[in-house]
């Protein structure tokens, strides 16, 4: 009894002294977080110093890289897989500007989470590549990534700033990536020359004698009625359709609406004020042609799941698979024909698909022009001139804005001539890629960057990344005029029809409110086109859209609107 | 005597059919990946076939040849096996400590232990904890923190209640301490839990891939997951730098298949055999009698 009753006690006794020792613990931990606190307002507020200054000659000096000394810069770029060791063209880059390069392995798939992970441990990396605008603003509001003098940006990287400022027109890069004359993230351009493709089944338009491909929307219509009833691919058999989801693109573009099967949330510019444009008035027309097309049977009754059945993203297997005559999957790009005549010569992604399984039909493809709607107005789905997100400069960089200067003169080298950017995309010249001259289709040579040696089967992104080449120093690409790739679009008019989404900011409650009006939406659309609910329950949409927050949004966005302006 | 009236008969053969035609669903995607992994890149898998047109295995050679995938399935192997050893000894012991009914203040530890199982700190407190014990890239970043399972431990300390205290007295009279009981006469007794233990903790283990996606960084030290994970998601985003069709080149499909199908291989080949601990397991914390 009496051992029962001491080894109670002492229990007892070490019991206690466990939880106080865990409260020790916990409140040390305490103080570092909340000593961190105050020093992150801090560089805020140093933040708003700088840019009330202006750049003045003090601070192009402050930003001056120190010869000879050797900078630490820690580094995140859009990266496919882990760096591989002895990652060939970092130690290039590393001998070259004599700075030690540490790499943060932010898996690209996670690369939200992760990051935020890491801002929340304290390692914030120098060189910051953020993906979404949302992640942008919320880091530089809260200080985790500074801005730098848009004089200064020009200083040490002249050249990246001019291809910035003649491929983006300033008000868009304005909007994005400056706050108070400070660069506060280098954007990704968005190509001016792709948008949703345009694309017909040219054997599909000959065999139920169309001959002109498809012009207004009257023409469209005959052209996809005539691809269900008249069984183009001459079978014997009713398994064909018109369109499927991606193709609504260029229906709601006929109504001046954008749309596209991954982007369904977009603003447009009416009467002077920005407007949500998928509530507008035009869209509920769209829907109701759409509507009776899906009751005549010309649209997929798969549409609901889309065209791509996996893999990669830009297939379109409806298409593919000789089930749809027309659609706008994917980018322009996918589906364009080999462009040189050299013999490794690729075409677009879905055209190398197709051709495995109908060569004919492949060659067949005809890219035509939006169709004009009942307004005159024509048009498809285009990305926005700038990506979301972008690169930004840690916080840790406002304590050396020395090691800003270098990062900048760094970020410069691929714009400063087409050997250091293809130096920066391929590998070391003359050792990993060669000039070649190829012919491309429309007469002219076209000098590109071919790998050579053992670097042939390096050819495409995977090996290129991981060693840190392609996108580890390119903060943004920009397609060359002379290019076989610019001159097919300009062709297939792949400058023209476009319908981008007019709103370029995040707006503050659109996180709390996307989950919740994507689904009204989306099922709203679908139970419209499907007939499930008549045409007229569009206006009790857009009342429930506005109830479930959108109104708050229409406000906020015509803010964001106003202050533009 | 078997009925065998007509019945019994229609339903037997309802049953069978029934259970056939699932069966064959459950595979069907699964013969499908491993056609694809036998098929060669220039097949166009845009329309679904289960029998490959040319049967290949370079797919698997590129897939094995592959240094990381062979790190990775170390890593895995090591993680599994320490991380399996570790929790169930650890779990094990703290069953046996929290099942004996002269544990000083044993109800309280109780309550403390299964409140975690209802609250915990999320994913940044963890990962600041894990930061700040200095585990980052090793492999017990993977194996401490979900050393113990409370749902685990509870199920192991209600096996444990039904060893009779009987056996444990009559051991203590003739002089063994605590240490002896428990090897020599409680764990003996247990296999069963030690086998469900073992099974699910292993499993759990082999599957797992966010933590070492957040926990470690350096490309060698990666677990099989992470590395299947990276090569199967190439190309379902939005390259940024898709400018051309010479500039993206995406693994082939063929490939992703073989990836897939060499990572299930070992749990496939395990599984037949512990399963009927598996389903003996699932009854072992129920109450008996």
């Amino acid at each position: 009894m009496h051992k029962k009753n001491g080894s109670k006690a002492l229990s007892g006794l070490l019991v206690a002294l466990a939880l106080i020792l865990v409260a020790v613990g916990c409140t040390s931990k305490t103080d570092n977080a909340s000593s961190s606190q105050p020093q992150a307002s801090q560089q805020t507020n140093a933040g708003d110093e700088q840019a009330a200054e202006g750049a003045t000659a003090a601070d192009q000096d402050k930003y001056a890289p120190i010869e000879g000394k050797k900078y630490e810069i820690s580094w995140t770029y859009y990266q496919l897989a882990p760096l591989a060791d002895n990652a060939i063209m970092k130690k290039y880059f590393e001998d070259l500007f004599n700075v030690s390069i540490n790499v943060m392995n932010v898996d690209y798939n996670s690369s939200e989470q992760i990051l935020n992970l890491k801002v929340a441990g304290g390692e914030i990396p120098d060189k910051l590549n953020v993906i979404s605008d949302a992640q942008k603003i919320n880091f530089f509001n809260q200080g985790v990534a500074v801005g730098i003098p848009l004089d200064v940006v020009r200083t040490y990287a002249p050249n990246m700033m001019r291809e910035l400022e003649e491929n983006l027109p300033a008000d868009i890069l304005d909007s994005c990536c400056i706050r108070d004359g400070n660069l506060i993230a280098i954007p990704q351009l968005g190509k001016p020359m792709f948008r949703d493709p345009i694309v017909w089944r040219g054997d599909w338009l000959k065999s139920v004698g169309i001959t002109k491909v498809p012009e207004t929307l009257e023409e469209f219509e005959d052209a996809v009625y005539k691809f269900t009833k008249n069984d183009p691919d001459g079978n014997n058999r009713n398994d064909t359709y018109g369109l499927s989801k991606s193709g609504f693109s260029a229906v709601f573009g006929a109504f001046g609406i954008p749309w596209d099967f991954q982007v369904t949330t977009n603003w447009i510019v009416k009467d002077n004020q920005l407007v949500y444009a998928q509530i507008q008035p035009e869209a509920k027309e769209a829907l109701a042609l759409l509507g009776k097309w899906y009751k005549d049977g010309v649209i997929d009754p798969e549409f609901i799941t889309g065209e791509n059945t996996g893999g990669y993203w830009a297939l379109s297997h409806a298409f593919i698979n000789n089930r749809i005559g027309f659609t706008s999957h994917g980018q322009t790009y996918h589906w364009s024909p080999r462009m040189t005549k050299s013999a490794d010569a690729v075409p677009g992604q879905d055209i190398a698909e197709m051709e495995k399984l109908n060569p004919e039909g492949a060659a067949s493809i005809v890219h035509g022009d939006a169709p004009i709607g009942p307004s005159g107005v024509r048009g498809v789905f285009s990305n926005p001139l700038v990506t979301q997100g972008g690169n930004m400069f840690g916080k840790g960089l406002a304590d050396e804005p020395d090691k800003a200067g270098k990062l900048l003169q760094m970020l410069d080298y691929p714009y400063q001539s087409l050997d250091n950017m293809n130096t920066a995309l391929n590998g070391i010249k003359d050792e990993m890629w060669a000039y070649q001259e190829v012919e491309t289709i429309f007469g002219n040579t076209e000098k590109t960057a071919v790998p050579i040696g053992q670097y042939v089967e390096w050819k495409g992104t995977d090996k290129l990344n991981t060693n840190f080449a392609h996108t580890a120093m390119i903060p943004f690409t920009v397609t060359d005029k002379d290019s076989a790739t610019y001159q097919w679009h300009a062709q297939i008019k792949g400058d023209q029809f476009h319908l981008a989404n007019e709103l370029l900011a995040p707006l503050p409650s659109e996180a709390k409110f996307k989950a919740e009006l994507s689904k009204i939406q989306e099922q709203a659309y679908i139970s419209i086109i499907t007939g499930e609910k008549p045409v007229a329950y569009f206006d009790e949409f857009v009342k429930q859209w506005r109830a479930a927050g959108g109104a708050e949004l229409e406000k906020e966005a015509a803010e964001w609107y106003a202050s533009t302006r | 005597m078997r009925k065998t009236s007509v019945s019994a008969l229609l339903f037997d053969a309802g049953n069978h059919v029934f259970f056939i035609l699932l069966a064959c669903t459950t595979l069907l995607p699964f013969v499908y990946l491993f056609s694809l992994s036998i098929s060669s890149a220039e097949t166009s898998f845009a329309t679904i076939r289960l029998l490959p047109t040319h049967a290949t295995f370079r797919n698997y050679e590129v897939v094995l040849h592959n240094p990381l995938i062979g790190y990775g399935f170390i890593n895995s192997i090591v993680r599994t096996v320490l991380g399996t050893a570790l929790s169930v000894f650890v779990t094990v012991m703290t069953a046996y400590a929290l099942s004996r009914s002269y544990m000083p203040h044993r109800t309280f530890w109780l309550i403390f232990i299964t409140f975690t199982m209802f609250f915990s700190g999320g994913l940044i407190p963890n990962y600041l904890l894990v930061k700040s014990l200095g585990l980052f890239n090793s492999v017990w970043a993977l194996v401490l923190p979900s050393l113990v399972q409370t749902f685990q431990l509870i199920i192991a300390r209600n096996f444990i209640m039904t060893i009779p205290e009987a056996l444990e007295e009559s051991a203590k009279i003739d002089g063994a301490g605590e240490f002896t009981v428990l090897f020599r006469i409680i764990l003996p007794l247990s296999l069963p839990i030690i086998a469900t233990l073992s099974l699910w903790t292993a499993v759990g283990h082999w599957n797992a891939w966010f933590d070492s996606l957040i926990y470690i960084s350096e490309a060698k030290k990666q677990v099989m997951m992470v590395v299947m994970r990276n090569i199967v998601l190439s190309g379902q985003l939005p390259d940024v730098f898709d400018a051309s069709p010479s500039t993206a080149v995406v693994t082939p499909e063929t490939l992703k298949a073989a990836t897939i199908m060499v990572t299930t291989l070992p749990i496939l080949v395990v599984y037949p055999f512990v399963q009927k601990y598996f389903v003996k397991g699932m009854l072992i914390g129920s109450v008996k009698g």
